[in-house]
């Protein structure tokens, strides 16, 4: 496979880069949001969006389809949700005077699906989602439905409502490659928002990419170059999250799979071309291995008693493991920064 | 060379100098520990060699530790060896510290352009100089303590003869002053040779074991009884002759005969013990008939006097008795003695010799103020100057003046007192019989008065 070369990546640089200008805004004051939100979809992956209502998750999914001219649907998840609701039904419908059954798609034959509160449907309607984003296709009653591509399920669940949710489960957690966390905004974001936004009105947003060049974004970001050793680095990282394997790992009852370090390598390219370089590196993997690995690890009942949460493991892992494979000696000091 | 190729070397010269950095990190590391457990065995190894032998062997224990050394590195060579780091790895950990974002892994594939180094290169490592220096010095101070620590060869100890017990010395000095003055016959001076050359015959090892040392004590004392008895009976025949010679005319016929038996004891004596004195004085002595001491000159008479003294003080002299002390004081105080007692116009009368042969003699000047058999009590000013007389042990009564004064815990009065205790016998009881009847005339009180009557009686008799 030939690499991306640098005239590529200075181009496709220049569109993501537009495309994150573009999303920034539309969402005030959340640069990294925005950045882990464009990562993802560059690495063609599903993100889950964890945070309270209000802080503009759907606006930045509905800003990032206008800028991508992608189409865009929305699905509000609830308890009643049944899966023919989301992938379709078929109808029968009078097709040449003779009775048929016709496929109706349902709002999941979208470019960029907006599942809100996914925690809220029942397993059943879940799974259905499940299958659609690991194989982006539907199959109902015998016939399976490609899905449009590029395909990308943005999911979002709320932190502070317990009753009457189903907590997704662990196989379809981890088709997300991401899980990022929305926090709140700062006073001065605030303030902006207040003096620039009208309650109700969608901010104005213009086409950065058309799905041509989308496209081809997509498939320059396969082409980027990871070094050996970011791919030895990925794999340590990904082994050291297992019990027994790290000190950071004692609280830890289950590690991360291999698709989270496939993840990590898709991620850490679709960084390097926003950040124009032609290779992925080091700092690339550290920067996506929170949202990557948060929602892949599953803590010790200890761990969760005592009030250590993911991120503090990931933070422990993350400065437990070093870049370079080989370990330095005891008569050697190691003065190398921890974190990029 | 293209500025590409420059700053390619540049940076692999860099990485090669951080892998050379690290893998001499990781030899050291793996040195250490060796280096000192090697080092210790060796320093105890030397010294123990060093107090073996009387020269030490340094140029070949300075070969031996090189060659040592050599092999305790190449050992640590090949165990660090798995850890090493190549050029590639150490570009890694370079690119790591200095935030290159893995630009110079992705330009050694040819992916992107070799970064121009900007600044010093900085490998993210810096040495832990305690962790370097302690094991190496550590291994020195081993070293150089081993050499310089002064021990003692053991073969000098060894070759040091085993000093024979200064008892044999003592009678082997007094038998030689013996022989020397021809003071005693030779079949005594044999007889002791010989037993001090069997205990000699025994092993060095067992000169002062407890059997050996026994038998030691029992020979000095057996050479100083004798010696004793010597000088005693010598002196006594001497002072008997000499009263005979010079009062034998003023004298009763009693104290004659008393003398005369006096002088035939100490002859009898002397003919009797092991240590006989020289045969010549012997033969002499037997010779003379006391009774008749006319015969003699003066001038004979005086030479076996003089010859009789001078064999006492050979005997006195001798060190398996007491030093220069022997039974009847310094020479001439019985003389002295006798002649005051003469002069005085009464009878000699020489005090009783006890089948010991041992006489009081007048308290010496020595230690111990009791003459050569000193008494009990330790020589005034030996363990320094006494103290007063404390008067500790003793008990004294304490009386209080004034109680009305007195505080709780203080001490009012001592007494001696005694519990009454009830010390009759108690016997087995039959129903209706008195416990501890008594004997006798106890019996009668016992039996039939109460206990207040009994203890009235008792108090009353007692």
């Amino acid at each position: 496979m030939e690499h991306a070369s640098e005239t590529e990546i200075a181009g496709a640089g220049k569109h993501v880069r537009s495309l994150i200008h573009a999303l920034n805004q539309v969402l005030f004051g959340q640069e990294e949001l925005v950045e882990l939100v464009v990562t993802g979809v560059l690495a063609r992956g599903h993100l889950l969006l964890e945070g309270l209502p209000g802080l503009g998750k759907t606006e930045l999914v509905k800003g990032l389809a206008k800028s991508l001219r992608l189409g865009a649907k929305r699905i509000q998840f609830t308890p009643d949700l049944l899966p023919g609701d989301i992938t379709g039904n078929p109808i029968l419908k009078e097709v040449d005077g003779k009775r048929e059954f016709v496929f109706q798609p349902g709002p999941l034959f979208a470019n960029l699906v907006l599942a809100d509160e996914i925690n809220r449907a029942s397993p059943k309607t879940q799974s259905a989602l499940l299958e659609a984003m690991q194989e982006r296709r539907v199959t109902v009653l015998g016939h399976t439905h490609a899905l449009p591509q590029p395909f990308f399920v943005l999911a979002t669940q709320n932190p502070i409502e317990l009753e009457g949710t189903y907590p997704l489960p662990e196989a379809q957690l981890d088709r997300f490659l991401f899980k990022i966390e929305v926090t709140r905004n700062d006073v001065a974001t605030l303030e902006r928002i207040v003096n620039q936004r009208d309650l109700g009105t969608e901010p104005d947003v213009r086409p950065i990419m058309d799905a041509s060049t989308m496209g081809e974004v997509l498939a320059l970001v396969r082409r980027v170059f990871l070094p050996e050793v970011v791919g030895n680095y990925i794999a340590r990282l990904v082994d050291a999250s297992h019990p027994g394997q790290s000190s950071a790992a004692s609280n830890i009852k289950f590690g991360a799979s291999p698709r989270a370090a496939l993840s990590l390598a898709a991620a850490a390219r679709a960084r390097a071309v926003i950040a124009g370089r032609t290779h992925a590196s080091f700092e690339d993997v550290r920067f996506v291995a929170p949202s990557v690995l948060r929602h892949r690890i599953i803590l010790e009942y200890n761990a969760r008693v005592e009030g250590l949460s993911n991120n503090d493991l990931i933070e422990a892992l993350l400065e437990e493991v070093p870049f370079q494979a080989h370990a330095t000696p005891r008569t050697l000091q190691s003065t190398a920064p921890a974190r990029s | 060379m293209s500025k590409t190729e420059c700053t390619h070397s540049q940076w692999r010269r860099m990485a090669r100098r951080t892998a050379r950095k690290v893998n001499l990190a990781w030899w050291l590391d793996k040195l250490s520990v060796p280096l000192v457990v090697a080092a210790l065995l060796g320093a105890c190894l030397v010294l123990v060699v060093r107090r073996e032998l009387e020269v030490f062997p340094w140029l070949a224990a300075g070969v031996t530790g090189a060659v040592l050394f050599l092999a305790i590195a190449l050992l640590s060579w090949w165990r660090a060896r798995p850890s090493f780091e190549s050029e590639e790895d150490s570009m890694v950990r370079i690119e790591a510290s200095m935030r290159l974002r893995n630009a110079l892994s992705a330009a050694r594939c040819g992916m992107a352009p070799w970064p121009a180094p900007s600044g010093p290169v900085d490998d993210g490592t810096r040495w832990r100089w305690a962790r370097l220096i302690v094991p190496l010095l550590a291994s020195a101070v081993f070293v150089g303590a081993s050499a310089f620590l002064p021990v003692s060869p053991r073969s000098g100890a060894e070759s040091a003869p085993v000093e024979e017990p200064q008892a044999w010395k003592d009678i082997e000095a007094d038998l030689e002053a013996l022989d020397r003055e021809d003071t005693v016959q030779e079949q005594y001076l044999e007889e002791m040779e010989e037993r001090l050359e069997e205990m000699r015959r025994k092993d060095p090892d067992e000169w002062f074991s407890h059997s050996s040392l026994e038998a030691t004590d029992t020979l000095q004392r057996l050479h100083r009884n004798e010696v004793e008895n010597l000088e005693r009976n010598l002196r006594q025949a001497e002072r008997a002759l000499r009263a005979l010679q010079k009062h034998g005319d003023q004298m009763g016929e009693a104290a004659r005969a008393r003398l005369l038996n006096e002088f035939n004891d100490a002859l009898e004596q002397m003919g009797k013990g092991k240590m006989k004195p020289n045969r010549e004085l012997l033969d002499q002595l037997g010779e003379i008939d006391p009774a008749k001491l006319r015969n003699l000159s003066k001038e004979q008479l005086d030479q076996l006097r003089k010859q009789m003294q001078k064999h006492a003080r050979n005997c006195r002299n001798c060190k398996g008795g007491q030093n220069g002390e022997g039974p009847g004081g310094g020479p001439g105080a019985g003389e002295d003695w006798l002649d005051e007692l003469l002069a005085q116009g009464e009878d000699p009368r020489p005090g009783h010799h006890g089948g010991s042969g041992r006489e009081p003699g007048p308290a010496g000047e020595g230690a111990g103020r009791e003459g050569v058999n000193r008494g009990p009590g330790t020589s005034p000013g030996v363990l320094g100057r006494e103290g007063g007389d404390l008067k500790t042990g003793g008990l004294e009564g304490v009386e209080s003046k004034d109680l009305s004064r007195s505080l709780p815990g203080d001490l009012l009065e001592l007494r001696d007192g005694e519990h009454d205790i009830d010390r009759s016998r108690i016997g087995v009881r039959a129903g209706g019989d008195v416990a501890g009847q008594g004997e006798g005339g106890d019996r009668v009180w016992k039996d039939a008065l109460l206990p207040a009557e009994k203890k009235a009686l008792k108090e009353f008799f007692q």
